[in-house]
């Protein structure tokens, strides 16, 4: 009796709990819906906490299209999921070359122009032009890391090869870019002309060719000569030798001979001079 | 100089004594230099002058092409090397062409583009 007197009040408030707490529930979707459809990802992983009822919202702000959440909220889910979450990447690619062409496609009236202007014409040129449709595509072909400028080198050796006995290789060029490790890029109208190519060469993958975005072949390319960068005054790490891992400072660079000058704490091993005195 | 033209020598080592031309940045090594010159640039006679060379050539370099089709290379135009014959160059020298090798291009009336500065 006593018992059941005590139960009574408690299930009347907890029935009514649940309906306030089905509105916030439902509010929190609406709200990642049409409010912060950008964290979706973010809101449904934490759907399990909503029912703690700690919304920082006013919970009446979204109670007028409350009923419609049933059925509707999947669709609504999935759609904004595709739309903001994922971008497809090949129509992102697409869009955006259609707008560069669109940008520059009187760069050459430009070019014209800007003639007698060395400086200027390079700028215009580099940041004006990606590949077209009508290039060849540029693939990415992944090989031994090391062995990136010699698959490069290997191709041009076949070419000249195989002209000597009068067939062709399909590809266009074969290059590799120093900051990218474990790969080099092709530029052939056919995968298939790729992995011919690289056939009977050893150290190069052709399960791995890939086809590199337009809008991107231009950064490949944007390489400046790095060892020109070491200049009097820098530091470097010797990496064998008696110094080993000493920290090093360049006196004289020879950029002709490849030689650089640099000084050094002297290792003095003071337990050996000890004992032969 | 289409497809068709002949092309240039290819390095037969791929190790330190590996140089660029300073003006179309054709990779060889330097007694391909000395014996034979470079293809694009004639003018400058390094096959009769091995110091000149050292004044044409840079073993500083970054990057390596193989083009073997330069007309419909889109990276050998960008390049500014889609007029030269097949062969390896390089993507970037570090080094200018000394000024006298500067008015010798241009008494040769041919185009010469120094490196791009960072
Ligand atoms: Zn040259």
């Amino acid at each position: 009796m006593v018992s059941d007197k005590g139960k009574q009040p408690a299930g009347k408030s907890s029935g009514k709990r649940k309906v306030d707490d089905d509105k916030t529930g439902g509010a929190k979707k609406r709200r990642n819906r049409g409010v912060l459809q950008f964290l979706e990802d973010a809101a449904v992983a934490s759907d399990g906490d909503y029912s703690s009822g700690d919304s920082i919202f006013d919970d009446d702000f979204f109670e007028e299209e409350e009923y419609d959440l049933g059925t509707n909220d999947k669709n609504d889910q999935s759609k904004s999921h595709s739309l903001p979450v994922f971008p497809k990447e090949e129509e992102f690619e697409e869009e955006f070359d259609k707008m560069m062409e669109e940008r520059y496609k009187n760069a050459s009236a430009f070019l014209r122009f800007a003639e007698d202007e060395p400086d200027l014409r390079r700028f215009v040129e580099e940041d004006a032009s990606i590949p077209s449709i009508k290039d060849p595509t540029t693939w990415k072909v992944k090989c031994a890391v090391g062995r990136e400028r010699n698959s490069a080198f290997c191709l041009m050796q076949k070419y000249v090869d195989l002209q000597a006995l009068g067939k062709k290789l399909q590809i266009i060029s074969a290059y590799a870019v120093e900051h990218m490790k474990g790969h080099f890029f092709v530029e052939a109208e056919k995968q298939s002309e790729v992995i011919e190519a690289c056939k009977g060469l050893c150290s190069i993958y052709t399960t791995r060719v890939t086809p590199v975005p337009r809008s991107q072949v231009p950064h490949l390319l944007n390489v400046r000569s790095r060892r020109a960068e070491i200049s009097v005054g820098m530091w470097a790490r010797v990496k064998n030798g008696t110094y080993k891992g000493d920290l090093a400072q360049v006196v004289a660079v020879n950029d002709a001979k490849r030689r650089v000058t640099v000084k050094l704490i002297p290792r003095i091993d003071l337990q050996a001079l000890a004992q032969k005195f | 100089m289409g497809s068709s033209a002949p092309p240039a020598q290819i390095p037969t080592s791929f190790g330190h004594e590996l140089r660029a031309c300073l003006r179309c940045r054709l990779v060889k090594t330097y007694d391909q230099f000395r014996e034979n010159g470079c293809e694009n640039c004639p003018f400058f006679k390094m096959d009769e002058d091995p110091e000149r060379i050292v004044d044409c050539t840079t073993p500083n370099f970054n990057g390596i092409i193989s083009v073997m089709d330069p007309t419909r290379s889109w990276a050998a135009r960008w390049l500014r090397i889609g007029k030269f014959v097949p062969g390896v160059y390089t993507l970037a020298v570090s080094e200018a062409l000394p000024d006298d090798l500067q008015a010798l291009c241009e008494e040769e009336r041919v185009q010469y583009a120094p490196p791009k500065r960072v």
